[in-house]
């Protein structure tokens, strides 16, 4: 991702009168044509990134489409600018209250919140009914200007999808999760039961946030030292990128 | 003026200086099409879009 641009002050402030969507790219079927269709690499296939501006039906392009933001603009200033002016034109007027984001499973949250380095907070509750009532509760605290982006989500149903946590299962309730540098397991920080009142979910995130630590990863480092672990994220649908599959080939035993 | 002081009235500066982004200073994204195109729907918002593969040559934890 081109973190220049997405980390710009002026684009960040601007991104938070849009709806901003990152697919995780090779992890849906179902995606993956929207997303060649909004960019075709040279291959023909779908590259690694696509990045668009749209309007709010998804169709109306309101900028180049390309592989990152730098197909569309020459610096993350103008990139800010041209959001600023696209904001005029749809003005905030809908009373609207933001869903809790949340990523697809519990793998792949443990993986996006180790690329993020954020904690992840799982939902977790076989009821359908409980889970709807605390997703309702944590996108209150989620989408205010101090947690805005800073923890990632998602749901888990079953004891199964928290063997990557290791140790006794836990109770069901609100589980708020450090992922390991390869995101492919975590460490439960803090923990509600279901019963949690609004004060005790948010004083269980704060924690969390407080306590989880993070390393800079450098790019060459964790490769190379994922490869001598045995790391190999396997993804949902093959990948079409040309530059993926050229370094893919060159990997032993790959 | 000692060093100290110095570096205090820089870091003073830079921060009065520095544009105004709320705490966070990151983006908040949906991560699936249904819900984050869903909620532009209904909302009437933008989409800033930009998918991402959550691995860098088959390691995972890395965009």
């Amino acid at each position: 991702m081109d973190r220049s641009f997405l980390s710009h002050a002026g684009v960040i402030a601007a991104s938070r009168g849009f709806v901003c969507i990152r697919p995780l790219t090779y992890e849906s079927a179902a995606e993956a044509p929207f997303l060649v269709n909004l960019f075709r690499g040279r291959s023909g296939g779908l590259e690694n990134t696509v990045f668009a501006l749209l309007g709010p039906d998804a169709k109306t392009r309101l900028c180049r489409t390309g592989r990152s933001p730098r197909f569309a603009f020459a610096s993350p200033d103008s990139m800010a600018g041209a959001m600023k002016q696209i904001l005029k034109k749809y003005p905030d007027t809908r009373p609207f209250d933001r869903p809790l984001p949340l990523l697809p499973n519990v793998r792949l949250g443990l993986n996006v919140s180790s690329c993020d380095s954020t904690p992840l907070a799982i939902v977790y509750s076989p009821d359908e009914a409980t889970r709807t009532r605390l997703q309702q509760q944590l996108a209150r605290l989620a989408w205010k200007p101090d947690h805005v982006g800073q923890v990632q989500y998602c749901v888990a149903t079953k004891p199964e999808e928290l063997k990557p946590l290791g140790g006794k299962t836990p109770r069901p309730g609100i589980l708020v999760v450090q992922p390991g540098i390869y995101g492919d397991r975590g460490q439960l920080i803090s923990a509600v039961d279901l019963g949690a009142q609004p004060d005790e979910l948010a004083n269980a995130i704060d924690f969390g946030l407080l306590a989880s630590e993070f390393q800079a990863k450098s790019m060459r480092f964790h490769v190379s030292r994922g490869q001598q672990l045995g790391v190999n994220w396997k993804t949902a649908i093959p990948v079409t990128d040309p530059g993926g599959r050229r370094r893919g080939r060159r990997r032993p035993g790959n | 003026m000692t060093r100290r002081a110095a570096l205090v009235l820089v870091a003073a500066v830079a921060a009065v200086a520095a544009p105004q982004v709320d705490a966070a200073g990151k983006i908040a994204w949906y991560s699936t099409l249904k819900q984050g195109l869903s909620v532009a729907k209904a909302s009437g918002r933008p989409i800033l879009l930009l998918s991402a593969a959550p691995h860098c040559r088959g390691i995972s934890g890395m965009w």
